[in-house]
C-alpha cells in the first residue's frame, strides 16, 4: 500500500486514546479505524482531514505517500 | 468475532438466503413431472415459491430488527468502507446476473435465431424453466454478493 499512516502512535500519545473513542469522533465504525491502522483501507479525505485535525497534527504528519517501486 | 453491524447483517442475509433458497431448489427438483399435469407442477412450484418469499421476509424482518436494535445510529447506517464494499460486492453480483440474463436469453432465441432446440431443458425438468433459471441466477448472483461482501469484511481489503 503507498499510503501509509500513523493513527496508532497518535492515538497512543492522546492518552492512549482508544478506537472506538476515535471512531465516533470522526464518524466511522471501530472496525474502520482497525482497517486503516493495519493499513488495510485508505479513509476517504474527509475522514484522513477529521483525524489529522483531531490530534492537531497536519494531514500529512499522519498520512503518508510511499512511492512504490 | 469482531464484526461491523452492516457484517452481522450480511451473514444474516447469507444464510436466509441458502437455507430459504436450498430448500426451495430441492422441492422444485423433487416435483415429480411424470406424475402430475403442467399445472398441477406450475401450482405446486408456485406454492413452495410463495412459501419460501414469505420465510425470507419474515426472517429479514425479524432478525435485522434484532440486530440493528443492539447497534447505534451511526452503526446502523454504516461508514464509507461499509459503503465501498457494498459497492464492491454489488459490482461482482452484478456480473453474475448479466451473465445468467445473458445466457437465458441466449437459450429463448437459439430456437428461433438458428432452428437449434437447446437440450437444456430435458436434463432439468422442473416447471417454469426459464423462470427457475432465472430466479436460480438472481439467487446465485446474491449469493456471490454477500459472500464477496464478507470476504471483503474480512479480509479488511478495502
Amino acid at each position: 500500500m503507498a499510503i501509509v499512516n500513523r493513527v496508532r502512535e497518535c492515538r497512543f500519545f492522546a492518552d492512549e486514546m482508544t478506537q472506538q473513542a476515535l471512531a465516533e469522533a470522526v464518524g466511522v465504525t471501530r472496525q474502520t479505524i482497525m482497517a486503516i491502522e493495519k493499513n488495510k483501507y485508505n479513509p476517504s479525505l474527509e475522514v484522513a482531514f477529521k483525524i489529522a485535525h483531531l490530534f492537531n497534527k497536519p494531514l500529512e504528519e499522519v498520512f503518508t505517500y510511499e512511492a512504490e517501486d | 468475532m469482531n464484526m461491523t453491524l452492516k457484517e452481522k447483517s450480511t451473514w444474516l442475509s447469507l444464510i436466509a438466503t441458502l437455507v430459504v433458497f436450498g430448500f426451495y431448489t430441492i422441492r422444485v427438483f423433487s416435483i415429480d413431472m411424470s406424475s402430475l399435469s403442467e399445472q398441477e407442477a406450475i401450482d405446486v412450484a408456485m406454492a413452495n415459491l410463495s412459501s419460501a418469499i414469505l420465510y425470507i421476509i419474515i426472517i429479514e424482518i425479524i432478525f435485522q430488527s434484532l440486530i440493528s436494535a443492539a447497534g447505534s445510529k451511526a452503526e446502523v447506517e454504516g461508514d464509507e468502507r461499509d459503503r465501498l464494499i457494498a459497492l464492491t460486492s454489488n459490482n461482482s453480483g452484478y456480473w453474475v446476473l448479466s451473465i445468467g440474463v445473458i445466457i437465458t436469453l441466449g437459450q429463448l432465441l437459439l430456437p428461433h435465431a438458428i432452428g437449434m432446440e437447446s437440450s437444456i431443458k430435458a436434463y432439468f425438468p422442473i416447471p417454469l424453466f426459464e423462470v427457475h433459471v432465472l430466479l436460480f441466477v438472481f439467487i446465485l448472483s446474491e449469493i456471490v454478493r454477500f459472500t464477496h461482501q464478507i470476504v471483503l469484511y474480512r479480509k479488511d481489503a478495502v
